[in-house]
């Protein structure tokens, strides 16, 4: 079991924390620099977590497991982690899962065909900056992946926040593959032994994103702290949100979030999440739409993504 | 734990309730809850606790569900962190401010403290914060329904089934059928050298699909009537293996008492009162069901043509009915089992792999329709040995039933040896 982590606090650091840029380790570089790394301008993310996704994630940190985000598409799960990273100056390093992607794409990936060309150029292949062909060295085909990144920085005692986005869309083995990184936070590159890596009482901080496709095996689950992201739960706090994306008009936001939980309490095949609210709101605003006019759900096509619940809908406000 | 007595803290005994109910959960998941606590979090209020305890325990919002709902079952005293704080504070002496939401800064020396024993703080919590104060009184006072204090919920129904999620899943896993299918991911290191042989230069990997199980899996489901006691179970079941078997495909369909019906009931007269139960006379000359109607739905409200079953589902699924056959009411009807059997023979015309599982256990089966059945094809019990071993006849590991079911010339299990083994 881990040491507990409470030097870093995400509620803290959300404490006052305005909008604007900040100056941030630059992620997905090549290389990982032991020092004089590079830096990237970060802008601000747009992002107000619920009070109960501050707490766990806090916990997390301090756990230092791996966080699992579980909610309905377009509630925040992927922009916590933006959030997170900006709030606590790290760099974020992103692993987008794809059906094909596996567990070791993430820590580091060896191009060995290209290498064999190289090879195969003989003295006229490329060569590195000491003279020597770099086909000689199988250290300079390997890539690191988002995660053995974070762990390679972790080595150097930087900290950085690594998601992994969309868990389920991999394959049943992708999660499986990945217990011993996430628990040890350390991998060996076989081809090129000395590019492993070995995080030490600096972890990265992980947030995993999952959108209950598949299940994930429970020898995984049983790692990360686990949170469903729900829609806000009252009023006040989705009109907040639609005033940190530039919504002014009061009174056509209080409309919209009036119509919004209306409609999510409906038995609809595809519920609208914040993303849409958002949407459809910024569109009413820069449209000049009354708030009275908000009753017969125009321009529902951003609201709702099914057919069926449409038509529902069209026909109801025709008859009203 | 060092006192198993009558003070024993009451999120250990959560969590064994938890590990009881199969969660995927151990030793370090309770230390991990431990150490949230050493290091402030939960303290707040019950929610406050109960958030820690879903988010370190629970891995879906089902599980979450089950932790609250046993967490309500314990009634903790909601308490105000203002007199709290006041109070000697339990677990981490040298900050002050632990029980409130803000967190001790990081030079705090709370790490020192990380390294207790579990079973300290336990027990720390469990004297000083958790346990009420007792006031012995001569005689109770009178009490109204004002004066009870609300309790956090009305009631809990959690289900419990005999077999867990996970167990379903296992079972079921190892159902495969591995075929390479989807986009070429994986070196093929043999056709690789050999194209690098044949054209004498340096050439691209020869890259091919990676292998997917392609197990293909039917669930003929029994509703209504005698099974209505068994379908959460039966659907719990059913949901495990669609969503976790990782098979290839899965479909279920329904049906009410025996998968096809209309079976020529004449056949029945030409036999004498001696031989029943038994069906063996006519066993083999009665006709395959290959028509009739399923349901896709659990209401038995939406037919689906048998004829459809038969073209979709190729030779290679396995089948699965899901039935009492009459031992949950213990009756035998030859008509039923007649039915049965007809219907099972045109299943078996579809695909030989083929099993049924009887949520009744295996004693009940006897002299119900079940019971003769189980003389045709493989019944098992709806259990998890029961589970494991109805894969292992999917597998086409054999099976020994007293009299197999002719299929075009083939038979389902080893007929040589059935006789001599009954």
């Amino acid at each position: 079991m881990g040491q507990i982590e409470l030097s870093l606090s995400y509620a803290e650091a959300l404490d006052g924390l305005a909008e604007g840029t900040r100056q941030v380790e630059r992620a997905k570089v090549r290389e990982v620099p032991r020092e004089h790394w590079q830096v990237d301008t970060v802008t601000a993310e747009v992002y107000k977590p619920g009070a109960d996704l501050v707490r766990v994630t806090d916990l997390a940190i301090a756990l230092q497991r791996p966080l699992l985000l579980q909610g309905e598409p377009g509630c925040g799960k992927t922009r916590l982690a933006h959030s997170l990273a900006y709030a606590l100056r790290l760099p974020l390093e992103v692993a987008y899962v794809k059906s094909t992607s596996r567990a070791q794409d993430l820590l580091y990936t060896y191009d060995a065909v290209r290498r064999l060309y190289d090879s195969q150029l003989g003295e006229n292949g490329p060569r590195a900056s000491n003279g020597s062909a770099l086909a000689r060295d199988p250290g300079n085909y390997i890539e690191l992946g988002p995660l053995g990144r974070a762990i390679a920085r972790a080595e150097y005692g930087r900290r950085s926040v690594v998601l992994i986005d969309e868990i389920d869309k991999a394959d049943l083995d992708f999660p499986n593959d990945l217990l011993w990184e996430l628990d040890r936070m350390e991998f060996d590159v076989l081809e090129a032994p000395e590019k492993s890596g070995r995080a030490g009482n600096i972890r990265p901080i992980v947030v995993i994103t999952h959108n209950e496709e598949k299940p994930l095996p429970p020898a995984f689950l049983r790692r990360c702290l686990y949170h469903y992201v729900d829609f806000p739960q009252t009023r006040a706090e989705v009109e907040q949100i639609l005033q940190l994306h530039g919504i002014t008009d009061q009174p056509l936001a209080a409309k919209a979030v009036e119509i919004i939980e209306a409609l999510r309490k409906r038995d609809l095949t595809k519920k609208p999440g914040l993303v849409e609210l958002i949407d459809w709101v910024r569109y009413g605003q820069a449209r000049g739409v009354q708030p009275g006019e908000l009753a017969k759900i125009p321009n529902m096509e951003v609201l709702l993504k099914d057919r069926t619940d449409q038509d529902r809908l069209r026909r109801e406000t025709l008859v009203s | 734990v060092s006192d198993p007595g009558s003070s024993e803290f009451f999120v250990w005994t959560l969590f064994q309730q938890l590990v009881r109910r199969d969660f995927a959960i151990g030793l370090d998941e309770y230390g991990a809850v431990m150490q949230s606590l050493k290091a402030g979090f939960g303290w707040s209020s019950r929610e406050d606790l109960k958030q820690v305890l879903c988010a370190v325990w629970a891995s879906s919002r089902e599980e979450s569900k089950v932790v609250a709902a046993l967490f309500d079952q314990y009634v903790v005293e909601d308490w105000d962190v203002a007199v709290a704080s006041t109070a000697p504070v339990p677990i981490v002496d040298s900050t002050e401010s632990s029980l409130g939401d803000s967190l001790p800064d990081g030079e705090t020396p709370v790490q020192d403290g990380a390294s207790a024993p579990v079973s300290a703080t336990e027990e720390k919590i469990a004297s000083s914060a958790v346990a009420p104060e007792i006031t012995p009184t001569s005689r109770l006072p009178p009490l109204s329904m004002e004066d009870l204090p609300r309790l956090p919920y009305s009631h809990l129904f959690l289900p419990q089934y005999p077999v867990s999620y996970r167990l379903v899943a296992q079972a079921w896993r190892r159902l495969r059928w591995p075929l390479r299918e989807g986009p070429a991911v994986e070196l093929d290191v043999d056709a690789t050298v050999a194209r690098r042989a044949r054209l004498g230069v340096g050439s691209i990997p020869v890259l091919r699909p990676r292998r997917r199980n392609q197990a293909n899996l039917l669930l003929l489901v029994d509703r209504k009537g005698s099974m209505a006691p068994f379908h959460d179970y039966v659907s719990e079941v059913c949901t495990a293996i669609a969503q976790a078997g990782g098979l290839g495909r899965v479909g279920i369909l329904y049906f009410h008492d025996t998968p096809l019906e209309g079976a020529d009931l004449d056949a029945l007269s030409s036999l004498d009162a001696a031989s029943l139960p038994k069906l063996d006379r006519i066993v083999g000359h009665v006709p395959a069901l290959t028509h009739g109607e399923f349901f896709t739905d659990p209401e038995l409200l939406q037919p689906y043509p048998a004829e459809r079953v038969f073209a979709e589902w190729t030779d290679d699924t396995a089948i699965v009915v899901v039935s009492d056959g009459g031992a949950a009411r213990g009756r035998f009807d030859p008509a039923r089992l007649l039915d049965c059997i007809c219907s099972l023979k045109g299943l078996l015309t579809l695909s030989n792999r083929l099993v049924w599982l009887n949520p009744m256990p295996a004693a009940s089966w006897g002299r119900s329709t079940a019971g003769q059945i189980a003389r045709h094809v493989p019944m098992l019990p709806m259990d998890r040995d029961g589970m494991h071993r109805a894969v292992n006849v999917l597998r086409k590991q054999p099976f020994v039933v007293e009299h197999p079911l002719e299929r075009g010339g083939q038979r389902l299990a080893q007929p040589d040896r059935a006789p001599a083994l009954r």
